[in-house]
């Protein structure tokens, strides 16, 4: 789906003593299909900006476009139902919006709203839970207060992939998990993308290896506004400014950078894989010094 | 989605109100609170009025916001004002229009008590909004303090509800992250008949109940590995001092009181 953002502005508990300015003159594009990540501080409005992509936040001002839908200032709730089945979000910590009695019916609670019955949304579910790895039948009529953590997001997460939205939203899906955990669940949601043309995701993330991986373009945020946007390659370039806003560069990037300047010769830097790291190292310590 | 919650807020202000102390503010709110209920007329409470329009304007909270945090409230109050004019039946007939009659004793019974309703709402809201939770919780622990002689586990009682407002915005901030996630998955909680509407209510309830027991779990878990025991000997980092000022204030709301003993009928 595309998304296009126009001088977008956002102020939490407006008219309040505790008014705060979250987002401020936000212009951005989204094309359909694409990888995107949204990287920032805590607190420069990463959460906030994304929240309106599905309409659950309605813009103080300007506007946001998602697909043929306009929202802007004063845009009812009411009209907004299609846009979210459309439109998937998967929040930080995930495993804490389940409530039902199993994890079949929790999985189907999703498509259900959206206007299935409960024996085709069922069906969705299930496909849903296979997606997420949790193969064992069994699971499917226990509570899912009764699983592990890991099972458990894992449920969730099926029940946002079972409404089949076309474009996700990931808020910091990997929060608490290990190394381990995140590179699975990161290959999850790629493989997911991965299915379809139409099919993108939006990833909100502090990790910047995350970011450099798993997206084909990345948006620096800074207090509320857009600072910084472009590919990896071109984001993870200006180290400095990065480090001005409080982010950094990936750990193969500032590897590289250090032997670049010790070295004194210009290096590749922008190799995210540890493969490709290796072979620029290679590359450098066998003299080869054709242009990078 | 709860902009305009005011319960259990505080408004940080340097006011005259911000600076009392806690046991002057809530001594002042108790006696207030008998005196109100003692006054019988209308015009006894006016010197009420007056009081509490003069302390709201000293405590420099915005007005608007105000206004807006308490529309709830004046729903219900509104409410109790109708009832009573129309259950009331005392008096002379004031209106007679076939089914409906209204007495005389009815209307000043009715705005009677809406008007006391209305200054104790007030007047209780602005305590917390004018003092941080845990100024609050020592002042009703040292008010309390001399019950712990007949048994009143006074400092068991502060720190529960300590904690009970610590946890409010926590439980706010977790019940909006739930609401999202539901309406995210397509969930509506404001459309349909009135059972829909509760039935729709489980797949926020349940979550964030859970939420709770976990979390009170945790910190019972990680006040017993500190060994917490606060009613042995304590001593305080941060101790309450009682000002001239507040001696002041109590004086005004005890003129205040007397005022209102003059002029009930």
């Amino acid at each position: 789906m595309h998304i296009k953002a126009q001088d977008l502005g956002y102020t939490y508990m407006k008219n309040t003593p505790f008014e705060k300015k979250a987002l401020d003159g936000v212009n951005l594009e989204i094309k359909e299909g694409s990888r995107v990540a949204i990287v920032g501080h805590t607190g420069s409005g990463k959460s906030t900006l994304v929240q309106h992509m599905n309409g659950l936040l309605i813009p103080s001002e300007g506007s946001l476009t998602a697909g043929e839908m306009e929202i802007r200032p004063g845009t009812k709730q009411k009209t907004l139902s299609k846009l979210r089945q459309r439109v998937g979000m998967v929040f930080q910590f995930p495993e804490h919006q389940l409530f039902d009695e199993t994890v079949e019916k929790d999985v189907a609670f999703g498509p259900m709203n959206f206007g299935l019955t409960r024996e085709e949304a069922c069906g969705r579910g299930r496909d849903a839970l296979r997606k997420v790895g949790l193969h064992d039948e069994s699971l499917y009529k226990k509570s899912p207060f009764e699983l592990s953590g890991g099972q458990m997001r894992r449920v969730a997460i099926a029940g946002v992939l079972a409404s089949e939205p076309e474009m996700l939203i990931l808020d910091e899906p990997t929060a608490g998990l290990d190394p381990e955990g995140r590179v699975k669940m990161m290959e999850l949601f790629s493989g997911w993308q991965k299915e379809s043309e139409a099919r993108s995701y939006v990833l909100v993330t502090h990790h910047m290896e995350d970011a450099a991986t798993y997206a084909d373009y990345i948006f620096v945020m800074h207090q509320g506004t857009v600072v910084l946007e472009g590919s990896p390659e071109v984001v993870f370039s200006h180290e400095e400014r990065l480090q001005q806003w409080g982010l950094g560069v990936p750990k193969t990037t500032k590897l590289l950078i250090e032997l670049s300047k010790k070295a004194n010769t210009p290096i590749n830097v922008a190799s995210f894989s540890v493969e490709d790291t290796a072979k620029e190292i290679v590359r450098l310590l066998k003299g080869d010094k054709r242009d990078v | 989605m709860f902009d305009n919650l005011i319960i259990g807020q505080y408004v940080p202000r340097e006011s005259v109100i911000h600076r009392m102390d806690p046991r002057a503010k809530l001594v002042c709110l108790f006696l207030f609170m008998i005196v109100l209920f003692i006054g019988n007329r209308i015009i006894a409470l006016l010197p009420g009025i007056l009081f509490v329009a003069v302390a709201f304007w000293l405590a420099q909270i915005p007005l608007r916001f105000f206004a807006k945090g308490l529309r709830l409230i004046v729903i219900i109050i509104t409410i109790t004002f109708i009832l009573h004019l129309f259950m009331t039946r005392e008096g002379n007939v004031l209106v007679d229009i076939g089914w409906l009659t209204i007495y005389e004793g009815a209307l000043t019974q009715a705005s009677l008590i809406a008007v006391r309703l209305f200054l104790l709402v007030i007047l209780a809201s602005m305590l917390t909004l004018t003092t941080t939770p845990i100024d609050l919780t020592d002042g009703l622990e040292t008010l309390f303090g001399p019950l712990k002689k007949i048994g009143v586990p006074a400092h068991e009682l502060a720190l529960t509800m300590s904690i009970a407002l610590r946890f409010i915005p926590t439980l706010l901030g977790e019940t909006e992250k739930i609401v999202k996630a539901q309406l995210a998955r397509g969930a509506s909680f404001s459309e349909g008949s009135l059972v829909k509407r509760a039935k729709a209510l489980i797949p926020l309830l349940v979550p964030l109940l859970i939420q709770s027991f976990k979390r009170a779990e945790d910190l019972a878990t990680a006040m017993e590995a500190r060994g917490y025991d606060g009613s042995s000997e304590r001593t305080k980092y941060r101790e309450l001092t009682w000002k001239r000022s507040d001696t002041f204030m109590l004086m005004v709301t005890i003129l205040t009181g007397v005022m209102i003993l003059i002029l009930r009928g």
